[in-house]
């Protein structure tokens, strides 16, 4: 366990970027995910919006 | 052909299909590349075990360029025929192309340290990457800072073609200029320097990277749509005033 951790001493180095590596893609799904969500439901709203003014 | 491509609604239909497909294979292709790259193949001869960074530096920087090409074209499509889809897939791959850019540098950075001694050198190919960097957060600071839409859109456009220049001074500057920075090993004219026990998880996780893009820029344009479609509908129930212009590029959408 401590050997692939250590990594031949860049285990530092490697795990850093890994991590980071995953924690910008991550982000980004989350973020982009997230975006789509909100967007979606303020269209929707409106869309419902729209048609009640327009039926009234 | 780009009228037909071009269509919000032909483009909705095809995204609803291919963004599942390819949010698969990104996932499946950074897992399995990742995996085996940590994991599997040996240890470089010389570098030993830094050169499981390959893994995450190499499919970044790649992705860097092929996004920026991807803006390029896609700011050309819109700049000259104006069509409302190529601008939105523009703006929608400006920030991931940054964010792989970033990733690009930071991994490079942290394999840097240990093998040329220094974090950052004021190399060819690291600043054309910084550069790169810098383009996409330019392009992104158009198209916040300009108030009208539309003339943001032109602007950002014109600013993405210009810089295209950059790609290929990042692709050649290893061979144009002396550089602390490996020359190309796997699209070599003589085959690929990189024996295949680490060559394919480098494939895959490249793969796997491009495939991620390919979805998140389908996803992220989805959204512009449907903001642009926003911006309509509060156009029609304010009775024609609208806060910001909007973007006037001919728009496909039936509604």
């Amino acid at each position: 366990m401590i050997e692939l951790l250590d990594m031949g001493k860049y285990g530092v180095f490697i795990w850093t970027s890994y991590c980071i590596s995953i924690a910008v893609i991550g982000g980004l799904m989350v973020w982009i995910l997230g975006q789509r969500k909100k967007v979606k439901t303020h269209l929707r709203r409106l869309e419902a919006q729209t048609i009640s003014k327009t039926s009234s | 052909m780009f009228s037909y491509f071009a269509n919000p609604e032909r483009f909705q239909n095809l995204a609803k299909w291919l963004a599942p497909i390819l949010a698969v294979l990104g996932l499946l292709g950074i897992v399995v590349g990742f995996g085996a790259g940590l994991f599997l193949t040996p240890a470089d001869y010389q570098q030993g075990d830094a050169a499981r960074m390959i893994y995450v530096h190499v499919p970044a920087a790649w992705l860097a360029s092929f996004a920026y090409a991807f803006l390029a074209v896609s700011s050309l499509i819109s700049f000259v025929w104006r069509h409302n889809l190529a601008d939105a897939a523009a703006k929608a791959a400006a920030p991931l192309g940054a964010a792989f850019t970033f990733l690009a540098l930071l991994t490079g950075a942290l394999w840097g340290k240990p093998m040329w001694g220094a974090y950052w050198v004021w190399d060819a190919r690291l600043t054309s990457m910084l550069v790169l960097f810098f383009l996409y957060l330019g392009y992104m600071a158009v198209r916040s800072i300009v108030p009208d839409e539309a003339r943001a859109a032109r602007l950002a456009a014109i600013t993405a073609m210009v810089g295209a220049v950059n790609l290929p001074i990042i692709k050649f500057s290893v061979d144009w200029w002396n550089s602390l920075h490996q020359p190309s090993s796997v699209f070599r004219a003589d085959g690929s320097a990189i024996d295949w026990s680490m060559l394919w998880p480098l494939l895959v996780a490249a793969l796997g990277y491009t495939a991620l893009f390919g979805w998140l820029v389908l996803v992220q344009i989805q959204t512009e749509l449907d903001r642009r479609k926003i911006h309509r509908l509060q156009r029609r129930l304010a009775g024609g005033r609208v806060s910001r212009p909007e973007n006037p590029q001919r728009n496909l959408t039936n509604d």
